[in-house]
């Protein structure tokens, strides 16, 4: 009962933050002072009257309240309309970025995660040992330095230098694949792929090393551990029960973090070339692509929020006091 | 005083600045404490809401200090500008207040624009405060400044912005897109000039059809009438370096403005012959296309890259002449007819024949729906009318009026598009086909957004043809053979990647303009080479002649003598472009158009002391300070008139 009661204000809290965070990016974008088609009269392309005529099409002359109202009411239904600039629905220009993106940083999120958080428990439960300290020592060092100077390091040495992997982009110029699975699946594919993938698992081993090696240290000397240790379970054995235990923290970082992948990392993107919604992204405000800008944002605002969401969920099913009826 | 100035002058709309004045003569009067700022006060109001002319006549005692205002000086012949719009047109001020220190100029840029322009908006920022005058340089993002600064309706709103001009072809082509700027009826007179004597001249020469020496006479006294009206400043024509592979590849074309490898022109890719192992040349480029609707794209790389895909009526060659492509020639009726045969045994890439149909299906289209990138092409013409169907067809095109600019940069910009594939279109401003046909020498094959694009041999294109190719651009530059088999454009994101993936090997030729020293760091590889052509698009400094300072025709003179062309050219970008002789936008290649004019000697020194002839000052600190007493009534005669010089006027030496 108590746990519904608990879901239903969460998901409450976050449909109201979704509505507050699409208001916001319709209000910024209506606050610049030009639209993507004053361009076209100072360019000479179209007269005044033709570029009344081209807003009118998008409903751009309508009452600043009634586009707010079609733009919720669009948005909600995922009806994310036409691009201003780019002549097609937002959906295809953002999809198939959005993809590239995931398919760059969820494996190398759910890698680091595995890795690193092992890691962190085994340094913890190690305390003081020369494996816990470098680990801390380099984990931190890429944790601290920004991605995309990791990136041109990584850039440098593989690609310039020994030449073993490709600079930039997701496939060879010369290759021509056709549809989703010949994309992805190649060894093409794979050699662009290691670069930026190597880059995003240094960049977030740091998190899940620190938060998985913090949690175990605080488990070991408690009560729980020293009965497992009296009922006479191996080293290993003990750790798992440990690390079951610190294995909290690390769920809701990692739903946190899966929210924030919905934003690319604009920089490696760039670094590498990547054609992923970071990029995209940024081009659409460069143009004020409405549309485009506020379904993209609306996207990474959901994801955020629904994956807040899920770690609160998760939180209150991983610790049995939810269970109990006592949050 | 000075502070109530420099407070209104960064306030934005008129009603605000109402607002501050009501709030000056309530409160803020006290604060600066002194009658002449009360004067001040009470005087600029009374321009605002007299409208009379002029600051020259507003002072009403004699011991204050009397003032003008940024503003229209007479009336235009368009809306949106001149006098009586005043409050809704002037979106910034500057104020000249007699006897007092000349305020900071607001000058913009887009350093994003070339790899040196933070150094030519320093050199800007010098020139003016060598003359005493203090810059406030803003860069802004070349994306937003169009749209946000470049203001068809009411010009620049801001006294100072500079900017190097695209390659578009036309501007190769025709004097017009550079001399009508200086038009009170075009949308690209950004710097509110008029001068009716130039008026007259440009309509006279925009109706000259058929006749190029007359127009080119007329042109020619146009540039030295704005010349010696120093109406802006043109600064120089920059070396195209672009750099690409030349180990494997032969037969680039360094077409002017564009270069060998950027996509204003097709000529390098349509002659390049394979000398390596790969059949696909690849170019690297830093943005990708947003689509594949050429006609109604709003104005970005897709028009360029279409380009390749779809043909236009006549073509550009890399000497800058008009050559044939769709049609083949044109005879021109009467002022207002023109008559074009069209090539014979032209295919759509789908296959299906090309007939004047098209034209005809095109033009109508393009009207009917507004396309934006061929409003330029379409807007003169009235009605199309088929004349024949036999051979590859005769089309007659009515114009609304002469148009001298039709034959050249108009039918160049053209894109023909099959009727088979576009009239079941309902709304073509938003749509975007998966695989756009047109007839050009590459046929589109996949694009992948933000990744690449991939275009392959078109063998039906006339470009294909030895012979026909060699007379297209020129022996030069002609290398016989197959050419390419495919061309792919490979998004890389940023110069440094670019060119490290030129050096790797990863692509054939950098597709975007490149500095000298990141091109000599690229030609380091070998087998990659810089290249470099002339330009005909110039770097400018645009100035509002609203402003009183810029009003002053002595001030514009001055600020010519104090501006260092050729410094530029030889310091910063090492040689490599051509200092521009007087105020002139036209380039030498555009002949017979372009008109020599007299150049203003660098002078720095010079022209402190004609502005101190004139009547300003400095003070201790080598600043500027508007004129006083007899001497600010001359400055307002020089700025009431806007384009006649002290010597002009005969007004005395006030030195």
């Amino acid at each position: 009962m108590s746990f519904r009661r608990f879901l239903l204000k969460r998901t409450l809290i976050a449909a109201l933050l979704t509505l507050i965070a699409v208001s916001v990016i319709f209000a910024t974008l209506r606050l610049l002072p030009a639209d993507p088609f004053s361009g076209l009269v100072a360019s000479g392309s179209l007269t005044p009257d033709e570029v009344d005529q081209m807003r009118a099409l998008y409903g751009l002359d309508e009452p600043i309240y009634v586009q707010y109202y079609k733009y919720i009411q669009n948005l909600f239904s995922f009806q994310f309309g036409i691009s201003l600039t780019q002549q097609r629905p937002v959906g295809d220009i953002i999809i198939p970025a959005l993809v590239n993106t995931m398919v760059l940083l969820l494996p190398a999120l759910v890698a680091t995660a595995i890795v690193s958080s092992l890691a962190g428990m085994y340094a913890g439960w190690n305390r003081g040992s020369w494996f816990e300290q470098s680990s801390i020592v380099v984990t931190t060092v890429f944790r601290a330095t920004p991605i995309f100077v990791t990136g041109i390091f990584l850039l440098i040495i593989f690609s310039y230098g020994l030449g073993w992997l490709p600079a930039f982009g997701m496939r060879s110029s010369l290759a021509n694949p056709d549809g989703y699975l010949e994309t992805y699946l190649s060894v093409d594919f794979l050699k662009h792929y290691l670069l930026p993938f190597t880059a995003t698992v240094l960049f977030y081993s740091g998190d899940f090393l620190m938060l998985a090696r913090n949690s175990v240290v605080e488990r070991m000397g408690s009560e729980f551990l020293m009965l497992h240790r009296a009922k006479g379970l191996s080293e290993m054995e003990q750790l798992g029960r440990a690390g079951r235990n610190s294995l909290l923290p690390l769920v809701t970082y990692f739903a946190l973090r899966t929210g924030m992948l919905f934003q690319g990392v604009i920089t490696l993107e760039v670094v590498f070339a990547w054609p992923g919604i970071g990029r995209a992204l940024v081009q659409a405000i460069l143009n004020q692509d409405y549309p485009t800008v506020q379904a993209a944002v609306f996207i990474m605002a959901l994801a955020v929020i629904i994956m807040n969401l899920t770690a609160d969920v998760a939180y209150a099913k991983l610790d049995p006091t939810v269970e109990a009826g006592d949050v | 005083m000075s502070q109530n100035n420099r407070f209104e002058i960064e306030t934005g709309t008129s009603s605000r600045r109402r607002f501050i004045q009501i709030a000056g003569a309530t409160g803020l009067a006290g604060m600066a404490g002194c009658g002449g700022g009360g004067g001040g006060e009470g005087e600029s109001t009374d321009t605002d809401s007299g409208g009379d002319s002029g600051g020259d006549s507003g002072g009403d005692s004699g011991g204050d200090a009397e003032s003008i205002e940024t503003r229209f000086w007479e009336e235009w012949p368009v809306e949106t500008k001149g006098s009586d719009v005043n409050d809704e047109a002037i979106q910034f001020e500057y104020t000249a207040v007699e006897g007092e220190t000349v305020p900071e100029v607001d000058t913009h840029f887009a350093q994003a624009e070339t790899p040196w322009m933070r150094e030519f908006a320093l050199l800007v920022q010098q020139s003016l405060n060598d003359l005493g005058v203090p810059v406030n340089l803003v860069n802004v993002q070349p994306s937003t400044r169009y749209g946000e600064f470049w203001r068809a309706d009411i010009g620049h709103p801001m006294p100072v912005t500079m900017n190097l001009h695209g390659p578009d072809p036309q501007r190769g082509l025709d004097p017009n897109p550079f001399l009508m700027r200086a038009h009170p009826e075009t949308g690209g007179n950004y710097y509110n000039y008029k001068n009716d004597e130039v008026t007259e001249l440009l309509d006279e020469q925009a109706q000259t059809i058929g006749d190029q020496e007359a127009r080119a006479e007329v042109c020619a006294e146009v540039a030295q009438l704005l010349n010696e009206d120093a109406y802006l400043i043109a600064a120089n024509f920059p070396e195209v370096i672009t750099v690409a592979n030349t180990a494997d590849w032969e037969g680039y074309i360094p077409t002017p403005g564009n270069g060998t490898t950027r996509d204003s022109f097709i000529w390098t890719q349509v002659n390049l012959q394979p000398q390596g192992d790969s059949t696909t040349w690849v170019k690297g480029v830093t943005s990708g296309i947003q689509g594949t609707n050429l006609p109604f794209s709003s104005g970005g790389q897709e028009e360029k890259r279409l380009l390749n895909v779809y043909d236009g009526l006549f073509d550009a060659s890399p000497q800058l002449e008009i050559v044939p492509a769709l049609a083949t020639n044109a005879d021109v009726v009467d002022d207002t007819t023109v008559e074009m045969d069209l090539r014979e045994g032209v295919e759509w890439h789908d296959g299906e024949p090309f007939t004047p149909q098209d034209v005809k299906f095109s033009v109508e289209y393009y009207q009917e729906n507004d396309a934006p990138q061929q409003a330029a092409f379409v807007r003169p013409i009235d009605s199309v009318e088929i004349v024949s169907e036999s051979g590859g067809g005769r089309v007659r095109f009515n114009l609304t009026e002469p148009d001298a600019s039709f034959l050249t940069q108009r039918v160049v910009r053209s894109a023909i598009i099959p009727e088979h594939r576009w009239s079941d279109i309902d709304s073509p401003a938003q749509y975007n086909p998966d695989n756009p046909v047109g007839t050009g020498p590459f046929s589109f094959v996949s694009w992948d957004q933000g990744s690449q694009i991939r275009m392959e041999k078109h063998e039906n294109n006339w470009m294909w043809d030895d012979d026909i190719r060699r007379e297209l651009v020129g022996e030069e530059y002609f290398v016989p053979g197959d050419g390419i088999d495919e061309i792919v454009w490979a998004n890389v994101g940023n110069v440094s990647t670019l060119i490290g993936a030129m050096q790797s090997g990863d692509i054939d030729a950098i597709g975007t303009t490149v500095s000298n020293a990141q091109a000599d760091r690229a030609a380091n590889t070998s087998g990659v080479e810089k290249q470099t052509a002339r330009n005909y698009v110039p770097t400018d400094v645009h100035l509002s002649h609203l402003v009183p300072l810029f009003r002053d025709k002595t001030f514009r003179v001055a600020l010519s003598h104090a501006f260092d062309k050729e410094g530029f050219v030889e310091n910063t970008l090492g040689g490599r472009g051509e200092a521009i002789e007087g105020q002139n936008l036209l380039t030498p290649i555009l002949t017979p158009y372009h008109a020599e004019t007299e150049p203003y000697e660098y002078d720095p020194e010079m022209a402190q002391e004609m502005l101190q002839q004139a009547g300003y000052t400095y003070d201790g600190e080598d600043n500027l300070v508007w004129p006083e007493g007899d001497a600010w009534d001359a400055f307002a005669e020089r700025v009431e008139n806007g384009h006649a010089s002290r010597e002009d006027l005969d007004q005395p030496d006030f030195s």
